[in-house]
């Protein structure tokens, strides 16, 4: 039994932005020229946070933002009239089929991390560039809900590497998600928390909600994990 | 007998039965799967999955790439050592980039170049002077009384695995200075100190950030061995390092490209200027090259993107870049992992032709060697004594970085020739 989260290093964390085109470029989002704030699909989002103070006292911290895999009391899978949100009993992980949404987005009004996007565009990609594509995540139409899912095609694909091994563990080498793999700092890591126990000075988003989250968060500065 | 009422009361009671059977829950799931499977939704190449490993070309960290390819197209970039920036983690859709430069009117630049003053000099600025190309143009402008001109580079090479104390005057250590791999891997050996006016993004992550303050004092008072650093290891930041007995630890000597000094190039004294942007890097700002351009001189941009010199150039050819390109960085071959879009020029064929030719008869490769030729030289990601004397003949020797990145068992798959 598996129980997938991550350790995220927000000291490490220089907010270079790589986490979020890695994980454009594994889920085929398409680029969108009317995209904005509130309508672009970033299943992860770095967060810049500050101390609130003026120069030269003034200090930032990125945070990198995902869905947090709420363990206890899904919230999204919960509210989902459809369920096209289920909660993987032997991984923790909380997953999302397009092909079950109906668009209504009561996720994404009870999700209280607003980790959860609308797809309000068709897939489409300058001419050529659908050769590019990731094949192991098929696009999806407009009108869906999108989240993080930590990278079930490369999930997927481990587990048909072990299978072809006669394993039926899939070596942790084979499932890292796009965004751990491209974070040039190390900040971000992939983990199974049954193994890996959350470091010290950890803390997670709105743990008053008891929804059990399995993203830690971790720093030093005490600013940090006040506005955490 | 059929009325009105019971006509009603049919379809009301059929509408509620329907509730109760999973007919209506049947038809809203498959208009849900319908919609998401409608033919004009891109469907994604599939094919055998492999991996080729290269170096990327678009900053001058030059960090070592492996490409997960369905047949031979990449679909997605991972870095070797480490994670990569977020330019080289989409470098595979470069070619599909709407502003990419992809015309150009090589003839019509040519023509220009030939009618240009010829009591002017000729001049290539090279972005990433070191490689073999860098090579041919020295040669050619060389052949040409042309002038062979480079951004300034850094003054020494630095070694952060070697320092307890980095004391930085506003190097943007963490912002692709240095590839991100080879810095964050040693990033928990060393305390980082960043002085800089501005709190960027490599000062969010040092241990303490200083708007301002005494270099030298501080470096003395930090634990030793201390490295200083700036952005281009400016001869007084060498020489500070030299004080505090870090020459040949912490920095040690940078490679010398032979470049001309573009500040004591008179006023108008360049009649054509070639730009190779093929492999960006460092930056001179364009007022500095403007005012050495005599009046009615030619600029030639071999560039990507409409970004760079090619706002200023009165031709732009389109090029070949990561990861289509095949060149070299630092003594590595960067493979291409993908074909070039049509009709880019090569801007070693259009500057320093003769020369290329020339240098080709000059080196005849061994056919069993193994080695790859990118335009003349010979090159091994773990140079042998005998290529080191090809590179040394060629005047190519470039002190390779110490991060191993490709191997030679890597590359034997990857045979590529010009």
């Amino acid at each position: 039994m598996k129980r997938y989260g991550m350790h995220i290093d927000i000291d490490r964390c220089n907010g270079c932005g790589s986490c979020m085109v890695a994980c454009a470029v594994e889920n085929n989002i398409p680029p969108v020229a009317g995209a904005d704030d509130r309508k672009g699909i970033t299943p992860i989002r770095v967060y810049q946070i500050d101390n609130g103070e003026e120069y030269p006292n003034r200090r930032t911290a990125f945070i990198p933002m995902l869905c947090q895999q709420c363990g206890n009391e899904t919230p999204c899978a919960h509210v989902c009239p459809q369920q096209a949100v289920d909660v993987d009993p032997e991984t923790g992980i909380v997953g999302q089929m397009a092909e079950r949404c109906l668009g209504c987005r009561y996720c994404m009004a009870a999700c209280p991390y607003h980790a959860r996007y609308f797809n309000w565009w068709d897939p489409k990609w300058p001419a050529g560039m659908e050769a590019a594509l990731n094949p192991d995540v098929a696009p999806r139409q407009r009108g869906v809900v999108e989240k993080c899912n930590f990278c079930h095609g490369r999930r997927h694909a481990a587990m048909e590497k072990a299978a072809a091994a006669g394993k039926k563990e899939i070596d942790p080498a084979d499932y890292i998600p796009a965004c751990a793999e491209a974070c040039p700092s190390g900040a971000i890591r992939f983990v199974d928390l049954n193994a890996q126990a959350a470091p010290a000075e950890s803390f997670r988003l709105l743990e008053r909600l008891d929804t059990d989250p399995k993203i830690y968060y971790r720093s030093k500065k005490d600013w940090v994990k006040r506005n955490g | 007998m059929t009325t009105r009422r019971t006509a009603v009361k049919f379809i009301a009671g059929a509408g509620v039965g329907a509730l109760f059977t999973p007919a209506p829950w049947r038809l809203i799931r498959d208009t849900a799967l319908w919609s998401e499977n409608w033919p004009g939704i891109p469907r994604p190449k599939r094919g055998p999955i492999s991996a080729k490993t290269t170096v990327c070309t678009l900053c001058p960290a030059g960090c070592a790439v492996r490409a997960r390819c369905v047949g031979d197209q990449p679909v997605a970039m991972a870095g070797v050592n480490g994670g990569l920036c977020p330019l080289c983690v989409i470098g595979h859709h470069l070619p599909y980039y709407p502003k990419r430069v992809k015309q150009g009117a090589p003839e019509e630049a040519r023509a220009a170049v030939a009618k240009a003053d010829s009591t002017k000099r000729l001049a290539v600025l090279d972005l990433r002077p070191g490689r073999t190309a860098s090579a041919l143009y020295r040669k050619a402008m060389k052949e040409q009384n042309g002038l062979y001109l480079a951004p300034p580079q850094p003054g020494a090479l630095v070694n952060l695995a070697a320092a307890k104390s980095v004391l930085s005057v506003g190097a943007p250590l963490f912002e692709g200075w240095l590839p991100p791999a080879e810095v964050f891997a040693v990033r928990d050996r060393f305390r980082l100190v960043q002085i800089e006016p501005e709190f960027s993004r490599t000062a969010a992550m040092a241990d303490e950030w200083l708007p301002s303050g005494d270099v030298a004092a501080l470096a003395r008072r930090l634990e030793g061995p201390v490295l200083v650093v700036d952005r281009t290891m400016s001869s007084a930041i060498v020489a500070l390092n030299k004080e505090l007995g870090g020459w040949g630890k912490t920095v040690q000597a940078a490679p010398e490209f032979g470049a001309d000094d573009l500040a004591s190039v008179p006023d108008g004294a360049i009649g054509v200027l070639y730009i190779d942007e093929s492999n960006p890097g460092e930056y001179i700002p364009w007022p500095e090259i403007e005012r050495k351009l005599a009046s009615g001189a030619v600029t030639v941009a071999f560039a990507w993107s409409p970004d760079g010199y090619a706002r200023h150039a009165k031709f732009v050819l389109p090029t070949a870049v990561f990861p289509e390109a095949l060149d070299d960085v630092d003594g590595r071959v960067t493979t291409p992992l993908m074909k070039a879009p049509e009709g880019v020029v090569d801007p070693v064929e259009f500057i320093a032709k003769a020369s290329l030719a020339d240098a080709l008869k000059e080196i005849k490769p061994k056919e069993d060697s193994g080695w790859r030729l990118p335009y003349l030289g010979v090159f091994d990601a773990t140079p042998s004594p005998l290529s080191t004397k090809l590179y040394q003949e060629s005047n190519l020797l470039v002190a390779p970085r110490q991060l191993a990145v490709v191997s030679g068992a890597e590359l034997a798959d990857k045979v590529v020739r010009a």
